[in-house]
């Protein structure tokens, strides 16, 4: 070093620096994001068209391309038909689907004419007493029970009364699996697993866990759309049961779901801890099966759209979910029935026209094929041309699968939604490794039967 | 003069109805609420305090009270000392000092729903920004978000990004600080560290304590980031589930609005009385200038 050179730096020198630094590192987190167009809601709302004898209001709460496709398809409707204009009003949910801007106008008492629903939130809703009862226009349109998937027909009813029509069927799920990985881990790419031993002994080939955590998995089986789905999923495929239709109790802690539950978190053990899992960068486009690091996956058809439109070479197979003898005895036991429905607010002020609309797009061949070519999502109407262009598909044709393979329904209950809340905290907890999975359960049982009861006092039912 | 009152009134009048239609109705409205069992979509049932006497025994929302006063308690704190060491830095008279003022202020204007998104990539196991900067010193990031453990000081984290109001308060006070007093002090042989407790520190200290009460009362109504960041559930395993979660949960998910009513008096009562202690044990010791 020479003395000669030496540069002093002064303090207010070293401060600038500091600051500098300070304010470089403070814009680093501005460019994580790349830039993108700002949310759209251009296309989601739509007047009635001009001159109909009467004018209905119906609460879509899709965005994006979903969202444009329900205007289109009021458009198809007011095409095919010349008294009935469709007032499409863009209300997009929250969180975890609640529909804060249809209760608020049902509470109100200025609802739509026609909205959403999930299907498992029909018994509450309808013992609240803002559904319209269907049963009555449904027999008079001549549809029946044959007339719907047998666990669609199941969810469109609470207590023997029909008060949504299911348009959407949303199999959980299809199970898929990577065939280049298979094939690098010394797997049969042609052959997946049947039973979830079977997951367990492929997963050992393919799963690879380093010091920052696992870096390559056989699968995640948490990673269901949440915790509490996870729990039904694998529950149903494990052949348990989640409500004693007799009593119409909740039984999370049947045995075979607490076997389910724990199977989940002692996988996560063997990965050194559900958070240790660093397969798939974050991503709020692609689900993470298509980064080529996790073996399987249980995916719906949307999630393995957005794959092959990133990676069209993506190459996989597809068939229906493990099952775990002896509570389940064949593939895609565990599959359960997801979806929308749709249903007239009992205050509504066009019930009729609103009906028409409904039984069009949900329960005629050509209100579903125009649904399916608009919104773009399967039927629960059996008698749609929709389900053969799914059949032929082959992106589709798992969901097709799955749809007719499926028996289950999440449970129908007046206190579903908490029901499930409770599975996303508890299960969590036990797949964390905090609780066991039995203790979990019992938690979650004893804190939805004590709300279950509040709530028929609530109503005095 | 009584005329003067009228037409004042008059010019007034929207800001009055507004005031009293959409703020003094709903809040005496949720008073209201508190104590029935209400649906939202059927008339309310007088039930007295059972709504406030089931609080004590429901044990989601000690656990949501409790993440919430974690948050709260660390958040805050870091807050007011991350906002005041940039108010120092930007206050030593260094050149392109609106730019930095401008870089520091400019996550306060991100809306918070981006700033979430932001944060989950900036907080992801592996990819993140953050365990990749931990990676190249050696150190093992943990899961933040997706461990329950680290969850909520992933958000105390996160929360010091918004600091920017703050830091130009702040700024604004050290700015009142009297160059000559702080060469008095030199001059008597006082350090830099010396000067900074003993004159800094007093003339900066009500905007300290504003930050200290507006903080608690915002940390208490902590929401979107964890709304935004988990998907209204407090995941994982509840650990992000904080008060004000649990009350959108029990109103637009569980229809109990008149639980969630009693939640929101709750908070108010706790948010009023750390304000008032605030007051008591911090103001006394707040310096006002002149006195």
């Amino acid at each position: 070093m020479n003395g000669g050179a030496r540069r002093v730096v002064s303090r207010r020198a070293a401060l600038r620096g500091l600051a500098g630094a300070a304010g470089l590192a403070a814009l680093s987190g501005c460019r994580v994001v790349e830039g993108g167009p700002p949310p759209n809601t251009q296309g989601l709302s739509k007047k009635p068209a001009p001159g109909r004898r009467v004018n209905i209001t119906f609460y879509s709460l899709f965005g994006g391309v979903d969202g444009q496709g329900w205007v289109e398809l009021a458009r198809r409707f007011e095409s095919v038909q010349d008294e009935i204009g469709v007032e499409v009003v863009y209300a997009p949910p929250t969180g975890q689907g609640e529909q804060q801007k249809l209760l608020v106008s049902i509470a109100a008492g200025d609802p739509p004419d026609l909205a959403m629903v999930i299907p498992f939130q029909v018994p509450q809703w309808a013992e609240l007493g803002i559904m319209t009862d269907l049963t009555d226009l449904v027999r008079g349109a001549g549809l029946a029970e044959r007339d719907f998937l047998p666990a669609v027909w199941q969810g469109m009813r609470w207590k023997e009364r029909v008060w949504q029509l299911q348009w959407d069927v949303d199999p959980n799920f299809p199970f898929y699996w990577n065939k280049a990985l298979f094939e690098e881990c010394g797997l049969d790419p042609e052959r997946p697993p049947r039973t979830v031993t079977e997951i367990d002994e492929f997963s050992r080939h393919i799963t690879q866990v380093g010091r920052s955590g696992a870096s390559r998995v056989g699968l995640v089986p948490w990673q269901v759309a949440g915790f509490a789905n996870a729990a039904f999923t694998w529950g149903f495929a494990f052949g348990g049961s989640f409500v004693d239709p007799p009593t119409g109790q909740v039984t999370p802690d049947d045995e075979r779901v607490v076997a389910a539950v724990d199977w989940m978190a002692g996988y996560a053990r063997s990965l050194g801890g559900a958070d240790r899992l660093n397969v798939a960068p974050p991503t709020l486009q692609m689900n993470p099966f298509g980064y080529g690091h996790m073996g399987m996956a249980p995916l719906g058809p949307r999630s393995v759209k957005q794959i092959l439109e990133a990676r069209p070479d993506f190459d996989y197979g597809a068939t229906l979910l493990p099952y775990e003898p002896p509570g389940a005895s064949e593939p895609g036991a565990g599959t359960w029935i997801g979806g929308w429905g749709a249903f007239i607010p009992s205050e509504a002020r066009h019930p009729e026209a609103a009906w028409e609309f409904l039984r069009w797009f949900a329960a005629t061949p050509e209100g579903t094929l125009a649904e399916f070519e608009t919104v773009n999502y399967p039927p629960g109407y059996l008698g749609s041309p929709a389900l053969e262009r799914m059949k032929a598909d082959r992106m589709l044709k798992p969901s097709y699968d799955a749809m007719f393979a499926a028996t289950n329904i999440k449970p129908s209950l007046p206190a579903t939604n908490y029901f499930s809340q409770q599975l996303e905290i508890h299960v969590a907890r036990a797949i964390y490794g905090e609780v066991t999975a039995a203790e979990a359960l019992r938690v979650v049982k004893e804190n939805t039967r004590r709300e279950a009861e509040r709530f028929r006092n609530q109503l005095g039912l | 003069m009584r005329r003067n009152v009228f037409w004042g009134l008059v010019f007034t009048s929207p800001a009055i109805v507004g005031l009293l239609w959409f703020t003094a109705y709903p809040v005496l409205a949720s008073l209201y609420y508190s104590f029935t069992s209400y649906t939202m979509v059927n008339p309310p049932e007088w039930i007295g305090l059972a709504n406030y006497a089931d609080l004590l025994t429901d044990q989601v929302w000690w656990s949501s009270l409790w993440n919430t006063l974690y948050i709260v308690f660390w958040s805050v704190p870091l807050g007011i000392v991350v906002a005041l060491g940039l108010a120092l830095l930007l206050n030593l008279g260094v050149g392109g000092r609106p730019v930095y003022r401008t870089v520091f202020y400019l996550p306060t204007i991100v809306p918070a729903v981006a700033s979430g998104v932001l944060w989950m990539y900036i907080f992801d196991p592996q990819y993140g920004l953050l365990n990749d900067a931990l990676a190249r010193i050696g150190v093992t990031g943990p899961g933040w978000l997706s461990d329950p453990g680290w969850a909520k000081p992933a958000l105390i984290v996160m929360s010091a990004w918004g600091v920017g109001n703050l830091m130009v308060i702040m700024l604004a006070g050290l700015q009142d600080v009297p160059a000559t007093l702080q060469e008095q002090a030199a001059s008597d042989g006082a350090g830099p560290l010396s000067r900074f407790r003993h004159v800094t520190l007093p003339y900066v200290s009500p905007h300290m304590l504003f930050a200290l009460v507006t903080g608690l009362i915002g940390g208490f109504q902590f929401f979107t980031p964890v709304f935004v960041m988990t998907g209204g559930t407090g995941n994982p395993a509840g650990s992000t589930l904080v008060s004000g979660l649990y009350l959108y949960q029990n109103a637009f998910q569980y229809f109990k609005v008149g639980y969630a009513s009693a939640i929101a008096w709750v908070l108010f009562a706790i948010v009023a009385a750390l304000t008032v202690a605030t007051f008591r044990l911090v103001g006394r010791r707040v310096y006002y200038g002149g006195q």
